[in-house]
């Protein structure tokens, strides 16, 4: 029992501590509710949800799938950033999930003297598109450093709102 | 020199006469430095060209160089512009359009300036662009013909009765009979590799890349003429023979590396041979007149995903790679995870180019060290979009010294590794062979280092200001010897590198995280040269 509270003194402290820093990053990730085989915070923001023996939800393990076939030839694996693009799971720390949402579908540049950055927009690419919400997930997890380097090892099952869902979006 | 470009320098200076002319990535300047006054800029070209061709290009902004022939300097660049620059003074004298950058095409390599003619070929495998070698006339920029590596016979430029594979006619339909339906029409087998030529045969040589996608499930086949070395006539482009090194490729292993041309004898008799060294691990020598296949050998022991090439010519798989289950990521299937497969995508060797030494007979290999898990999954093809269909992770061989690369000497006859030294970070440098049995070649970490070519020892290093993903060349001037090479970490290695590689079947127990290459370098743009001592 007291460590019970022990921990929980822990996760208050963890908490205040993150909220002093919140004008610059984004703490908000409990997943409060499922819906449609995702997790979504209280304000509607899709979230991960990683269980206490390290299974993550379906939907992050299939944007880790997708980051790394989409992704990491400019941003590098598992979102750590390379010498060629910005490392996206301290990116989306600081970037809020419609802001996100702007810069993949519509892309964007900083081309000037001292730096050449473009990235395309992928408004059209159902293999993004169809998997945006999973990476955002994915790179939060990351971000967060609750999902680590590497594949994650345990993931849940597909749940069948998932498959629908994704059959419906890449139209297979 | 600094080059004013923070971005992966591949390739090397191109020296002719008293000028040296230096590249660099997007935008691709071109510099022409005066020798003979300290190195004084004698003219600077910079294209214009569409920012967003960056974002189309796989795995960073690099160029592999410009080249020369007739008074020209041939610039090919990033959004497939072929220029034509007066050597003496830089205006343009031709230009050409050579691909489409909205549908994913994009170029990252060089030309060959041959005969009366200059060689092109074209990136963008990862677009589902079909590849293809273009020949423009050196002197107007006028397209004399081009050959996909693909497609129908009058496109892919074959003989159906002459054009040999292994010794056997192709047949007809060879470029559209291993796919399914039309997807060769986005095949991949991109041509953005290095480019050699045989001028007493009238051929040239070079490889193709891997088939779109890399979800081998989607496309059901052999997959022809993907990740084949080419033998073609330079002045039709009419193929004599190809050679298919990985039939339906389940792991990215893009045939594009340099096509090295040696006179050897075999068993006491002199002959013409190519020397190849593969991104899926293998080394292969074949006689370049005839296409025959003579050795093929694992340059890397930790090669997993075959067991061999089969050398019988009476075998049904002669000259096939005998594909090992477990690593196969076809067999294993859709949403499979396959780990432990070695090489990783990027191959024991990318087109970093290998050397050859003719006194000892022995080349100089840059290698990869790294292992992958590859997991295919579907994808749907979008024009100008990535189609890549599989998830990667990445980690140095498992069981072997830790680091990511090896340099090795390599006995292209025997199919053996002479020597071996090992090396923290891949080896993605080009190397040099001199004639003064001094092999050189650059490290990630920024070394370049100059080894004894007989054992292997160390003779020299010294730290440029980055990471080194560029060839090491040479020239002589006023009786004096210099090395020259290119400073500045990129491309895929600086992609895949830079936040170091984690195994993640190493466990909890396993001490996670490898050398991270950010912690060892930084992005850069210099070109160094060296005067040797007499």
């Amino acid at each position: 029992m007291s460590k019970m509270r022990l921990l929980l003194a822990a996760g208050i402290a963890l908490t205040l501590g993150q909220s002093a820093v919140a004008q610059e990053e984004i703490t908000d990730t409990a997943a409060d509710y499922e819906e449609g085989g995702r997790w979504y915070t209280q304000h509607g923001i899709p979230t991960f949800k990683v269980e206490e023996d390290g299974t993550v939800d379906f939907a992050t393990f299939s944007g880790f799938r997708r980051y790394n076939a989409e992704c990491f030839q400019c941003h590098g694996p598992d979102g750590a950033g390379g010498s060629y693009a910005p490392a996206l799971q301290e990116s989306v720390m600081r970037l809020d999930y419609y802001e996100f949402q702007d810069i993949v579908v519509n892309g964007k540049q900083e081309v000037n003297a001292a730096q050449n950055l473009v990235m395309p927009a992928l408004g059209q690419n159902p293999n993004v598109m169809c998997y945006l919400d999973d990476i955002y997930t994915y790179l939060r997890a990351r971000g967060t450093d609750t999902v680590g380097r590497g594949r994650p090892a345990k993931k849940q099952d597909k749940p069948e709102a998932f498959s629908e869902a994704e059959d419906a979006c890449m139209g297979s | 020199m600094d080059l004013g470009v923070l971005r992966g320098h591949e390739g090397s200076p191109l020296v002719i006469g008293d000028t040296m002319y230096v590249h660099t990535p997007f935008p691709n300047i071109v510099y022409a430095l005066d020798l003979a006054n300290d190195g004084k800029i004698k003219w600077k070209y910079e294209p214009k060209q569409d920012p967003n061709v960056i974002p189309v290009m796989c795995c960073d902004t690099v160029n592999r160089g410009v080249a020369y022939a007739e008074g020209k300097i041939f610039l090919h660049q990033a959004d497939t512009k072929v220029v034509a620059l007066d050597a003496e003074t830089g205006e343009v004298v031709w230009e050409v359009v050579n691909g489409d950058p909205s549908k994913g095409e994009t170029n990252t390599a060089t030309v060959l300036p041959i005969k009366d003619k200059v060689i092109a070929g074209i990136s963008g495998g990862e677009f589902g662009v079909r590849g293809s070698v273009t020949a423009y006339n050196m002197e107007t920029g006028e397209q004399e013909w081009r050959a996909y590596s693909m497609g129908p016979d009058s496109d892919i430029l074959v003989d159906p009765a002459t054009t040999t594979h292994l010794g056997e006619p192709v047949g007809e339909n060879s470029g559209t009979n291993t796919w399914e339906g039309d997807q060769w029409m986005i095949g991949g087998g991109t041509t953005w590799g290095w480019y050699s030529a045989d001028l007493d045969e009238n051929l040239f040589y070079y490889g193709t890349g891997n088939p779109s996608t890399w979800n081998p499930a989607q496309r059901p086949g052999d997959n022809r003429w993907s990740m084949t070395v080419m033998a073609r006539d330079i002045d039709t482009g009419m193929a004599k023979w190809f050679y298919q090194m990985t039939p339906h490729d389940e792991w990215d292993y893009d045939g594009i590396n340099e096509m090295i041309l040696s006179e050897q004898a075999i068993d006491g008799t002199e002959r013409k041979l190519l020397t190849h060294f593969d991104r899926n691990g293998f080394g292969y020598t074949l006689d370049r007149v005839t296409g025959e296949l003579l050795v093929a050998e694992k340059y890397d022991p930790v090669v997993n995903w075959a067991t061999e090439v089969v050398m019988d010519p009476s075998s049904d798989q002669y000259g096939r790679p005998q594909v090992v289950a477990q690593y196969s990521t076809e067999q294993n299937g859709e949403d499979v995870n396959s780990t432990g497969i070695c090489p990783a995508a990027l191959g024991s060797k990318d087109q970093q180019p290998a050397a050859y030494s003719p006194d000892t007979q022995l080349f100089y290999v840059p290698t990869n060290h790294v292992c992958m898990d590859y997991e295919p999954f579907q994808v749907s093809y979008t024009a100008g979009q990535p189609y890549v269909g599989a998830t990667l992770a990445m980690y140095p061989a498992p069981d072997s010294h830790g680091g990511m690369g090896n340099f090795i000497a390599w006995d292209n006859i025997a199919g053996e590794i002479k020597w071996s030294i090992p090396e923290q970070f891949s080896v993605w440098s080009g190397a040099l062979a001199t004639a003064g049995g001094v092999v050189f070649y650059g490290t990630l970490e920024g070394y370049l280092k100059a080894v004894d070519a007989e054992t292997g020892e160390e003779l020299y290093r010294f730290k440029t200001p980055s990471g080194i993903i560029g060839n090491v060349m040479t020239y002589e001037r006023d009786g004096e010897q210099y090395i020259g090479i290119l400073s500045g970490v990129g491309g895929w290695a600086g992609i895949g590198l830079a936040a170091g590689l984690t195994n993640p079947n190493d466990g909890l127990g396993a001490v996670g995280g490898y050398a991270a290459l950010s912690d060892y370098t930084a992005l850069g743009g210099q070109l160094t040269v060296f005067k040797l001592p007499n």
